[in-house]
This record gives C-alpha cells, sequence and structure tokens, in this order.
C-alpha cells in the first residue's frame, strides 16, 4: 500500500520494471555469454544517447528527461529479444528506430502509438533476417571470452563468420517450424523442441519473465489483464489448431511469450485505456501470435502481433468511452 | 497528518486510517472581526454605517432573497469600515448579544424557511449553498432527507468532533426538519471511521421521545470523497438523482451534519449563526478542532492556536483540506464555509509535470468511474465533442486523480477549465441560435408589412423557420433554463 505523499512517480514506476527484468536479464545473459552482456550494453548506451540527442533536438532538458528510465526500459526490452553476437550497428539501428522514429517522432514519452521497442525490433528483423535468426546453440554460457565475443560484434556477426553451423543451434520454435514443414510426427516435434516443461532453453528465460511480471502485478505498477488476456488469446486458438505442439507450454514457456505478456503489451502508452478494452487487446495480441507461429513463415511474431494491434487501439478506445461514466 | 490509501477493489476513492478526532477548543474574542459581504453588491442592503455600535448576533445586512442570506456581526463592537467585500467591526470585548425569542414549536414550512433565511445559515459543507434556498425548493415535493455526517476531506475531523459533543441537538433538529417539511424519509450518511461520532448518535436517537419520522443510520466506508453529496447519495440510498439539476428540485434535501447543528442552535436560541467548528492544521502537523467566532481573521486563528505574537513570513494557509486546498491569505477570514485552515512554513515548489504514460492509475481511483487519462488527452487538445463523450460533466474534480497521478498532472484543475469551456461554448451557440431566430423573424415581419402595401404583388418565398432551426431552438431553450437552473441553484 502507498500513501499520498509518497505516490509513484514515473521514474519510480520505469526503475521497478527495470528491477522485474533482472531475473530474466540473468538468465538471458546465462544462455547467451558475453554476447548477451554486448548486447546489452550497446543497447543501452546508444538508447540513451538517441534519447539524449533527441530531447536536445525538441529543446526539453535533458538529464530531467533521461533521469526518467522510459529509454532504458525501451532499449532493454528491445535488446532482450535479440540474438548474441550481431553486428553491432543491427543493435544500434534497433535503438534508433525505436528512439528517434518510434517514440520522439510521434511526440515523446506518452505519445507513441507502437510500442517503440517492437518498431526497433520489427525494422531489424524484416531488414537483417538472417542477423536477427542466428541464435548461438544455447546456453552458450561463456564459453566464448569476452574478446571472442565482441571480435563478431565487429567481423559482421555470427551469420558472417566461418564456423557459422558450428556455432549456432535453432531455437524450439524454429526447429518446430522446419518439423512441421516436413510433416514430422507430433512425437518426434515434442522429442526435439519440448525442454523441461516449456521449449527448449528458452523456457528458464520465459519463467525468469513470469517471476519478474508478478513482481510487478504484486507492485500494482501492471494490471492483470493484459497478460492474463494475453495467455488466455494462446491458450484458445492452442485447444483449436495446437494438435501438432506437444503441449500449451510450449507455447507459454516458449519464445517471447512471458516477456510480451508482462512487459511488451503492458507498455501502457500503446495499450489501451479502460481494462474491458485491454483484455481485448490482451487477447487478439495473443491469438495473432499463435496463428502467426502456426501460419507465418516467422517463427516467433510477438512484434508483429504488438504492432498490428496497436493499431486498433484508437478504435477500441472509443467504442469503450460510452460504457463509462455510468453506473450500471 | 494521516496516510491516504488507495483502495484494492470495491469502492473507488482515497482511504484515509484516521485517529479519534480531537476536542473542541474555543479560542479568545479577535481584536477584529471581517464579516464577508456577498460577491453580488446589488443583492442586499447594508444596514450599518461606519461607527455604527453592534451588537453580536445583530444583522448587519438585508435580502429578502433566500439566496443571499443576511450577515451578522458575530460579536459587539464598533463598525470600523465598511468596503465592497467585507464589514469590519472591532470588537468591545464584551460579547454582548441582541435580544432574541426561540423559535416557537411546530412552526410551519413557511417559518422554518424564513428563520432559516434570517439566521443567515448556509451550508457548512463548503460549497455554502445558502439552507433557506433549499428548504423552499424541497417543500414541494419532499421525499428524502440526507444528513451527510461524512468527512469532504480526509484530514478534516470538526464533523467527528461537533456529533461527539453535540448529538443530541442534531436529532432535534433532524426531526424539527422532517416533521416541518413532511419528509418521509431520514437517512444519516456516517463514516465507518468514527465510532464515538455514530455511537453518540445512536444514543441521541434512543433518548429522544420524539416518535416522528424514523432515522436510517447507514455507515459508508472512509473513503475521501464519500463525504461528496452525489457520492454520498449512492452509497446511502437506491435515488439516482439526474445530473441536470440540484437534488433539492428532485425531492432530496442533503444538508451537512455542521449546518443541522447550527440550524438547531438557532432554533433553540432564535439566534443567527456567528460561529462553527473548524478543523485547524497547525504548521507543525498537529490538527485540532476549534470553534471560530466568523469573521475572524485567518492570521488571528494562527497567532491564537500557536501561542505567538507575531506571524513568520513565509507563512503558506490554505483552506478546504488536503485535497482541495484552495489557497487563501492570512487577511482573509473565516466564514461559514471554513472547515479547515491549514497552516505549512515548509512549502516546496512543485515538480512541473510531465507526459501522461497513460498508467490508468487515475481511472482506477476514480469515484465516478470515468477515465481521466483520455479526458486529459482531450483536455489539451480541447476536443469538446470528446470531452462530452467521456463525460467530463461528471467529473466532481476531487483531485484523487491528481494525487495518484505518477507524471504530477494536475488533471482536476485542467477539467475544471474544460468545463467551463464548454459551458463557454454552449452559451455562445445558443446565443447564435437566438439571434438567428430573431433576424429570421425580423425578415418575416418586414416581409409581410411590405406585402400588406403592394397588394397583389408576386407573393414574397416564405419566411418559414427551417426544421432543424426549430430542433436547436427548442434545445437551446431547454439547456438554458437547465444551465440557469444549475447556476442559480434553484
Amino acid at each position: 500500500m502507498k500513501s499520498i505523499d509518497t505516490a509513484q512517480q514515473v521514474s519510480s514506476v520505469m526503475r521497478w520494471v527495470l528491477f522485474a527484468l533482472l531475473p530474466g536479464v540473468a538468465v538471458y545473459v546465462y544462455l547467451t555469454g558475453w554476447g548477451g552482456v554486448i548486447n546489452l550494453v550497446i543497447a543501452a548506451a546508444s538508447g540513451l544517447f538517441f534519447e539524449a540527442v533527441a530531447l536536445k533536438l525538441r529543446g526539453q532538458p535533458v538529464t530531467d528527461n533521461l533521469s526518467d528510465y522510459s529509454a532504458l526500459v525501451t532499449v532493454v526490452l528491445l535488446a532482450l529479444c535479440l540474438p548474441p553476437l550481431m553486428p553491432w550497428w543491427v543493435i544500434v539501428i534497433g535503438s534508433a528506430t525505436a528512439i528517434l522514429v518510434a517514440k520522439h517522432a510521434y511526440g515523446g514519452l506518452g505519445q507513441n502509438i507502437f510500442n517503440p521497442a517492437m518498431v526497433g525490433y520489427a525494422v531489424i528483423l524484416i531488414s537483417y533476417p538472417l542477423d536477427l535468426s542466428s541464435w548461438v546453440s544455447l546456453p552458450e554460457g561463456f564459453r566464448l571470452s569476452f574478446f571472442q565475443a565482441l571480435g563478431y560484434y565487429f567481423n559482421g556477426g555470427l551469420s558472417q563468420s566461418a564456423s557459422y553451423d558450428a556455432l549456432t543451434g535453432a531455437t524450439a520454435l524454429s526447429q518446430s517450424y522446419e518439423l512441421r514443414l516436413q510433416s514430422a510426427s507430433p512425437e518426434s516435434i515434442a522429442s526435439a523442441t519440448r525442454g523441461v516443461f516449456g521449449s527448449r532453453q528458452s523456457e528458464w528465460l520465459n519463467a525468469a519473465f513470469l517471476i519478474g511480471g508478478i513482481i510487478l502485478l504484486i507492485r500494482r505498477i501492471i494490471s492483470w489483464h493484459l497478460p492474463i488476456a494475453f495467455l488466455l488469446g494462446i491458450f484458445t486458438v492452442h485447444t483449436l489448431i495446437g494438435a501438432q505442439y506437444p503441449d500449451l507450454f510450449f507455447h507459454w514457456f516458449g519464445g517471447a511469450t512471458m516477456l510480451c505478456a508482462f512487459f511488451i503489451i503492458t507498455d501502457p502508452v500503446s495499450a489501451p485505456a479502460s481494462n474491458r478494452a485491454r483484455l481485448i487487446f490482451g487477447f487478439l495480441i495473443g491469438v495473432v501470435v499463435y496463428l502467426i507461429r502456426h501460419y507465418g513463415t516467422y517463427p516467433d511474431s510477438v512484434a508483429f502481433a504488438v504492432l498490428l494491434l496497436n493499431c486498433c487501439v484508437p478504435l477500441m478506445d472509443s467504442i469503450d468511452s460510452t460504457l463509462h461514466g455510468r453506473h450500471q | 497528518m494521516p496516510k491516504l490509501l488507495p483502495l484494492t477493489s470495491g469502492y473507488r476513492g482515497l482511504r484515509s486510517n484516521k485517529q479519534p478526532a480531537p476536542d473542541i477548543r474555543t479560542l479568545p474574542l479577535p481584536d477584529e472581526l471581517l464579516m464577508s459581504l456577498p460577491a453580488d453588491a446589488k443583492a442586499y442592503d447594508v444596514l450599518v454605517q461606519t461607527g455604527d455600535q453592534v451588537l453580536k448576533g445583530q444583522p448587519l445586512t438585508n435580502s429578502d432573497d433566500f439566496r443571499i442570506p443576511p450577515i451578522h456581526a458575530s460579536s459587539s463592537g464598533t463598525v470600523t469600515d465598511i468596503t465592497s467585500t467585507s464589514i469590519s467591526v472591532r470588537t468591545d470585548g464584551l460579547d454582548n448579544s441582541v435580544t432574541t425569542q426561540p423559535m416557537a414549536d411546530n412552526p410551519s414550512p413557511r417559518q422554518l424557511t424564513k428563520f432559516a433565511h434570517e439566521a443567515g445559515l448556509i451550508g457548512h459543507g463548503g460549497a455554502g449553498f445558502p439552507l433557506a434556498a433549499k428548504l423552499d425548493a424541497i417543500s414541494t415535493k419532499p421525499e428524502l432527507l440526507l444528513i451527510n455526517a461524512a468527512e469532504c476531506d480526509p484530514i478534516i475531523c470538526c464533523d467527528d468532533a461537533l456529533i461527539t459533543a453535540h448529538a443530541d441537538v442534531i436529532i432535534e433538529t433532524i426531526h424539527i426538519i422532517a416533521r416541518t417539511y413532511r419528509i418521509p424519509e431520514v437517512v444519516i450518511g456516517i463514516e465507518d471511521n468514527k465510532p464515538a461520532a455514530l455511537s453518540a448518535l445512536q444514543t441521541a436517537l434512543q433518548k429522544s421521545s420524539d416518535a416522528g419520522t424514523p432515522i436510517k443510520m447507514v455507515e459508508v466506508p472512509a473513503i475521501y470523497p464519500s463525504g461528496a453529496e452525489s457520492i454520498l447519495l449512492r452509497l446511502c440510498t437506491d435515488c439516482k438523482p439526474e445530473k441536470s439539476t440540484h437534488p433539492a428540485h428532485q425531492g432530496i434535501l442533503s444538508i451537512n451534519v455542521a449546518t443541522c447543528y447550527a440550524f438547531g442552535m438557532a432554533l433553540r436560541t432564535g439566534f443567527a449563526c456567528t460561529q462553527r467548528v473548524s478543523t485547524v492544521v497547525s504548521a507543525e502537523g498537529r490538527v485540532a478542532n476549534a470553534a471560530l467566532r466568523l469573521g475572524t481573521t485567518l492570521a488571528s486563528v494562527y497567532r491564537a492556536m500557536h501561542q505567538r505574537e507575531a506571524v513568520e513570513q513565509g507563512l503558506q494557509v490554505t483552506t478546504a483540506g488536503q485535497m482541495m486546498k484552495l489557497d487563501a491569505t492570512l487577511s482573509q477570514a473565516v466564514t461559514q464555509t471554513t472547515n479547515c485552515i491549514t497552516f505549512r512554513h515548509d512549502v516546496q515548489t512543485a515538480e512541473p509535470p510531465k507526459a501522461c504514460i497513460r498508467c490508468g492509475a487515475c481511472a482506477d481511483i476514480c469515484p465516478e468511474r470515468l477515465m481521466p487519462q483520455q479526458l486529459h488527452r482531450y483536455s489539451v487538445h480541447f476536443d469538446q465533442h470528446q470531452l462530452q463523450n467521456f463525460h467530463i460533466d461528471r467529473c466532481i474534480e476531487c483531485r484523487c486523480c491528481d494525487v495518484v497521478c505518477p507524471s504530477l498532472i494536475p488533471l482536476a484543475s485542467q477539467f475544471h477549465n474544460a468545463k467551463n469551456k464548454i459551458k463557454h461554448n454552449i452559451g455562445n451557440e445558443n446565443a447564435a441560435v437566438l439571434a438567428k431566430l430573431r433576424y429570421d423573424k425580423r425578415l418575416q415581419r418586414l416581409t409581410s408589412s411590405s406585402r400588406g402595401k403592394k397588394r397583389g404583388s408576386k407573393k414574397p418565398p416564405a419566411a418559414k423557420l427551417p426544421q432543424d432551426t426549430r430542433k436547436a431552438l427548442i434545445e437551446a431553450a431547454l439547456a438554458r433554463s437547465r444551465s440557469k437552473k444549475d447556476h442559480d441553484g434553484l
């Protein structure tokens, strides 16, 4: 419970989000080794730099606005979606798009209709598909030394490396995608992609994000409507068309599901305002994520689903206006 | 200072965890009294001149309009100055009062209304609605008497102390009002964090020999703003008053418990209202309740409460509690609506507001279940259509959203400005429709008179009002009468 004197300010909300990301960051770094660390550092440094430039250009107080941590949250979320050992400029382009285009071109904090992190991710996913889908076989666990890892960033990344085949490994979602193309039996898909309780490897990342999300729920920084509706959306489509997949947890604890549920779609700026509209919004994102995973050519699809539904937010808000201000 | 806690579920608003109310103190009689005059100088006559000797309870102004109650001297002394806003009285320390007669038993409704007017009573809750005007409106169709015993601010506890000390007067007055105006239903809405006041009321109710209208007590959760009239009405009864007119027109008489007490004392003694109980928060943050003579300046309240001779530099004073927080000056005087005075030394300049991140904390807290984040967006860009779509007219400006906003946006004052702008625009639209109508009619008259002169000439086009103009006209007239009622109150 909070009192009137310590009502949460924007910076404290953002600090709590960063704090809640810590378990996820820890698992991410464990899985991706020095590459993950370098990803996070490049994203954070470039994100803060672009934020400062944009604020300066727009004639706004730089230190005041930087200290609300909102830009840092954006680029950390972006970095957590990226595979390690990619060219450094791809990350910089991603964070530049997120901060300069998706956030400040729309009018800065509170004005963006699209989730900035997802805009940044979608732009580099379309521009550099190979870099964005070249995952080192997990867990990398600091097998490469810091300087070895850093070398990849300045030499065109993992996709340009001679030892590409030796180092890379398919993620569970892309493996299931390929196996489905070969019309493999559900049992063989399950044996190839299933981990202890979710997708192989990424289940731990998802579990860590779930813990962070529960922290945010307890602190009442996010409302339960969005994540629950999102997970329900995935559940609903899974029960309808998911016979080929091992089980529901393969999707709930696979890809970027939990990150999306608790950290991406809960961005209040680009989500609808009312709880009713939030339920619809979250549910539809869950549905679209599953449909793209199942029918699309991208193994995971959180970014596209979120951006697609971001477009519908003004509509949802206006439909819901008539329901408010009345006591039923 | 009591802490405010946002609610977890159910009711919306800010919960206050409160200590028992301190007892009522009496302050020494100040040397000078400043009796505030009503805003409209044409609506009343001043009965005294500079240099006149006045007695406590002597009327200083006179008016037949129930909406402008007379002002009374609250102690004996000499009139030293009369300005457009106030009459200054230098007290002689004797506190001699006029001789009066208590109200006779079983008065007629008209007598009682007139008495409330002559006693100068206005609502003690904060809005200061004249009691006589309310009673006058109710007398045609009485349905419900709601006694508002919920504080209108989390820090205010003067009603609590007042009920605890004088529950018998309050209950007696309720019986008199209910009997005189034949009100079939009486409800007292009291917050659940006032056990002493509640038991005092129950004891007084049992002791009361009056077997008139049964009085129902409803405990409402101690959540700001449950003391707001519309919210309390919703919490205590199943009445759904329409927003467009004042509840008094719909047969609902809602009276603050302090007003009720003041009325009761006036009836007992025949004496005008000359003091009220207010909560005073000292500069050190101590909360006290004090019976203040009307017209006491806030500077002398400060001196008396802090036992100091002078007033320090940089002292900030606000009235109406920690939520409404109206800025006041030390030269201002206590009126019947002064329910709380807060003194502060350490005034920090407020941080500048940041951009809205649409977190929705405001929507979660709004007791009217509005969406302040949307209203904020539309009041910044002033989109009248959307503001009305999102029911800005239902905003009671309780400032709960201001308190929880992480971006420190002054939402309630933005909504207040937007509401004024909308009211202004509607007035302009009405005026334009009327002007158009006048013009059309004049054209009609002119053409018909010229037709009379040139008989047999070509028939002029019929100056018939188009259908939509007539419709707009009717709507405008309706809106005007509604807004007039709202403005005048009655």
